[in-house]
């Protein structure tokens, strides 16, 4: 088991090395630049723009700046913002917080949905309820975050005055639980609605396939009661390719938070990323890639691990 | 007729709103407290005034920080931490222009307590100095040889060479900055007082969150020596929204109380949500096409088809600017009439080009452009078809593209519309702008000058602004204008203090750059922020920024 882990660990090495090389070549490559905002500033002159090219290293070949951000981050200085000059480190970890806040919720809120509604759509196949959770998982999967964002804040808070638009908490105010759910709510569910819909189609399919199965109904020929095999025998063996499912999605879910943060104005990671971009503020944009690349790596890991603990069968030597 | 008269009292309204200037209501009476919170779709870079370059931080730091001067809505500079405003009459500045002698404000306390003496001033100019500081401009503060401070509350500047916008260092770009509060460096970079400024000003930084907001505190210090018992709210907010429409659903709601910086097409949406009050005003921006006088492929060679004068000038005529303004402005704005609309330098003599399109037929046809069947003229075989470059994403514009090459196309001239985004079009030359390159045809762009209109005047038109391959794409004359009275009337300018002699320096070269029929303005831009009727107090002043007197604002209680 250690030795897998290890051997998994070095693997990803020269992959995330492959990705930042990648990633860096093309933020280098981007029109405009981090030095864009300036030059739009007539107060800057020529003179001016060369000695900041030169103060932040801009001058030097892509190579010799990929080198020493590479060099930086492996001993764990992740370089500092052109922009705010501050730690990029720091920037990520304070929005990184409000992200995970974010995701987590929405996935509670996901599965608390996904796994009743999958599973009883499957048992109950070809029924009212099936065909309803059926068209509203469809709905769901289809409908575009960024649209959804923007119709709930046009319902709730436009129109119905509900729920704030965007933030986290009330400005100024003291805390309070209900502030916080009330902010909560809209950029939770719409990140919920669409990742609901998948997840329950695929509880739905992973279901039906073990009702198929020998096993099931030699436990129901054996007179198991229904529930008893739905929770011991279909549910227990449905659970392993779905655990799956959801820990690879886990890094989609940050994605998605991009568009749902720029929307609810949440201040989380995706916004940072959306601002750094906008800026070309590459040592952040690096920053957050990677930090990505190793959460996708993280994840693939995971799911491989949470198999074996869910499936005897399952070793790794 | 109910909804005519409806329309013109709105209409009536705005203008008196935008002719005073104000959301305040007469007779009513400014109160202290509350916590009045502005949107903003940008998160400031810096709330140091050297390091920032985003708009939204020099109106957030303008809060907390102080300069010698700044300006007036009329155009005028006063003192802010200086007594008076030096100019030669007053005996402030020498004869040679050289030497500026600036009297402090006394009892001016930093929010901490420390008095603010002529050694902060000295200080702001060894930091911008300092080689280890990413200043963003040094313009002006490079020409200084010496910062002498005879006592506490006297500074004196001693130039190399005369600096023409003297009044704007250490104040109407920036500001002075606190020597106590960095600790004995100059060095700024990452000094936390870039996040968490201390100044003299009316309001404190309290907080600065990443992504979410900026909140500002009432300064006990504050000298208030414009009025006292400032500023009247507790507490200022800057809310950061994603974007410019959830700024708009904000203020709908009453999430916030003041947006700044709307477009033009907006106004009309806005007059018809109740609890709302738009200011509306001329800013000094205007939106113009530039035509390239050289070749696209090659900026050494003249363009085929711009290089001709009477080409350029039938452009202009064809173009019915009036239509513009009033289809897409909704009347709002201006026909625009030279490079300086506003402010003491411009000259309101100045008439718009007529809209005469059987001369623009006549210039054409005698350039040789002869018509043809399908409607564009040709030449020789070579029709006679133009691209116009802006930048995408702005319904605005697209849909002057459109009416412009509608328009054109009633002459004889096919105008295609080839939009980039921003970032592209002011590419630099290393990643082969196209502005810079001079690998365009005619592009729209809006763009003004300062208070003072020097550096607009110079990087737009004059001669050595020119980008080339040798001078690394320096400079925004991107026409690739060369004309030598014009760089004559921009280098007179620059070497007197006296601004009526200057004045008529801006007019001579205003006609030049008229005369190259290179630039083409189109219409005045506006300032329009809205606020919510409740809060009051704000005046418009298109010289400062957005919230300069944001010490006045006050909420109206219920």
């Amino acid at each position: 088991m250690r030795r897998y882990l290890v051997a998994r660990l070095v693997q990803a090495g020269p992959i995330l090395i492959g990705i930042t090389l990648a990633a860096f070549v093309v933020l280098a490559n981007m029109p405009g630049g981090p030095l864009a905002a300036y030059r739009a500033d007539p107060s800057v002159r020529a003179e001016d723009l060369q000695r900041l090219e030169r103060q932040l290293g801009l001058d030097r070949p892509i190579y010799v700046r990929y080198l020493i951000w590479l060099g930086n981050f492996l001993r764990g200085d992740w370089g500092y913002s052109i922009v705010t000059q501050r730690p990029a480190l720091d920037m990520i970890g304070e929005r990184f917080i409000n992200t995970v806040y974010l995701i987590a919720v929405a996935l509670g809120l996901t599965l608390a949905v996904a796994i009743p509604v999958g599973a009883y759509s499957a048992v109950r196949q070809y029924s009212l309820f099936d065909y309803t959770a059926t068209g509203l998982a469809f709905m769901g999967l289809s409908l575009p975050t960024f649209w959804l964002g923007l119709l709930v804040i046009l319902l709730f808070n436009v129109a119905l005055r509900w729920l704030p638009a965007g933030g986290m908490f009330t400005i100024g105010a003291p805390f309070s639980l209900v502030d916080r759910v009330r902010y909560l709510v809209l950029p939770a569910a719409t990140l919920a609605v669409v990742s609901a819909g998948f997840y329950t189609r695929y509880l739905r399919a992973a279901v039906l396939e073990v009702l198929g199965q020998d096993f099931v109904r030699t436990a129901r020929a054996k007179g198991m009661a229904a529930r008893r095999v739905m929770y011991r025998h279909v549910l227990k063996n449905a659970a392993l390719p779905f655990v799956t499912v959801v820990a690879l999605h886990l890094p989609e879910l940050f994605t998605g938070a991009v568009v749902v943060e720029t929307i609810f104005a949440w201040p989380g990671m995706g916004r940072l990323f959306w601002e750094s971009a906008l800026r070309i503020d590459y040592p952040v944009l690096m920053g957050i890639m990677t930090f990505t690349a190793m959460a996708v790596l993280g994840a693939n890991l995971l799911a491989d691990l949470l198999y074996g603990c869910l499936d005897p069968r399952i070793r790794y030597g | 007729m109910r909804k005519l008269l409806r329309l013109t009292l709105a209409g009536m309204a705005l203008m008196v709103v935008a002719m005073l200037g104000t959301g305040q209501v007469i007779g009513s009476t400014p109160q202290r407290g509350g916590t009045l919170r502005v949107a903003a779709w940008q998160e400031p870079d810096s709330l140091n005034p050297f390091l920032a370059v985003q708009l939204i931080s020099r109106i957030i730091r303008k809060q907390t920080l102080e300069g010698l001067f700044d300006v007036e809505p009329s155009g005028k500079f006063y003192g802010v931490l200086a007594t008076d405003v030096p100019t030669i009459q007053n005996g402030g500045v020498s004869a040679d222009g050289k030497t500026v002698r600036i009297r402090l404000r006394p009892n001016v306390k930093w929010q901490d307590g420390h008095p603010l003496t002529s050694a902060d001033v000295r200080f702001t100019w060894q930091a911008v100095m300092d080689q280890a500081n990413p200043v963003s401009s040094r313009a002006g503060y490079e020409t200084i040889t010496a910062v002498e401070i005879p006592d506490d509350l006297t500074v004196i500047l001693r130039f190399s060479k005369l600096y023409a916008p003297y009044l704007t260092l250490f104040g109407v770009r920036d500001a002075v900055l606190p020597r106590h509060a960095f600790g004995g460096t100059t060095e700024m970079a990452k000094h936390p007082f870039n996040r968490k400024p201390e100044g003299t000003g009316p309001f404190m930084v309290e907080e600065w969150v990443s992504g979410s907001h900026v909140l500002l505190k009432r300064n006990p210090n504050y000298s208030f020596y414009r009025q006292a018992e400032r500023p009247l709210v507790d507490q200022l907010v800057f809310k950061f929204v994603p974007s410019r429409e959830v700024a708009i659903a904000q203020i709908k709601t009453g999430e916030v109380e003041a947006v700044w910086n709307l477009i033009e097409a907006q106004i009309p949406e806005f007059e018809k949500i109740s609890g709302v009050t738009l200011q509306v005003f001329p800013s000094p921006n205007l939106e113009y096409l530039g035509l390239n006088l050289s070749d696209r492929g090659d900026p050494s060679k003249p363009h085929p088809i711009l290089s001709d004068a009477r080409v350029r000038q039938a452009i202009a005529l064809a173009i019915d600017k009036r239509v513009i303004v009033d289809k897409l402005l909704f009347g709002k704005a201006k026909v625009a009439t030279s490079p300086l609309t506003i402010g003491w330098a411009s000259d309101p003599s100045f008439t718009p080009s007529p809209y005469d399109p059987q001369r623009a037929r006549a210039l054409l046809s005698e350039a040789g452009w002869a018509p043809d069947p399908d409607g564009i003229r040709r030449k020789g075989g070579k029709r006679l078809s133009l691209s116009i470059m802006t930048t995408t994403g702005d319904k605005l514009r697209i849909s002057a593209e459109q009416i412009i090459a509608e328009q054109l196309k009633q002459v004889g001239i096919e105008l295609t519309i080839r939009n980039v985004p921003a970032s592209v079009m002011f590419g630099n030359w290393a990643a082969s702008g196209p502005l810079k390159r001079g690998s365009y045809d005619i592009a729209m762009d809006t763009w003004g000058p300062d208070v003072d209109p020097a550096s607009f005047l110079r990087i737009l038109f004059h001669s050595s602004q020119i980008p080339t391959a040798e001078n690394k794409g320096v400079g925004w004359n991107f026409f690739r204008i060369k004309s030598a009275a014009l760089d004559k009337a921009i280098d007179d300018a620059d070497t007197t203090l006296d601004l009526e002699k200057r004045k008529t320096m801006y007019r001579t070269a205003s006609q030049a750059i008229l005369g190259t029929w290179a630039y083409i303005p189109l219409y005045t831009r506006l300032y329009v922020h809205a606020f919510r009727t409740t809060a009051k107090g704000s005046k418009a002043n298109a010289w400062d920024t957005f919230a300069w007197d944001a010490e006045d604002w006050y909420i109206e209680g219920p």
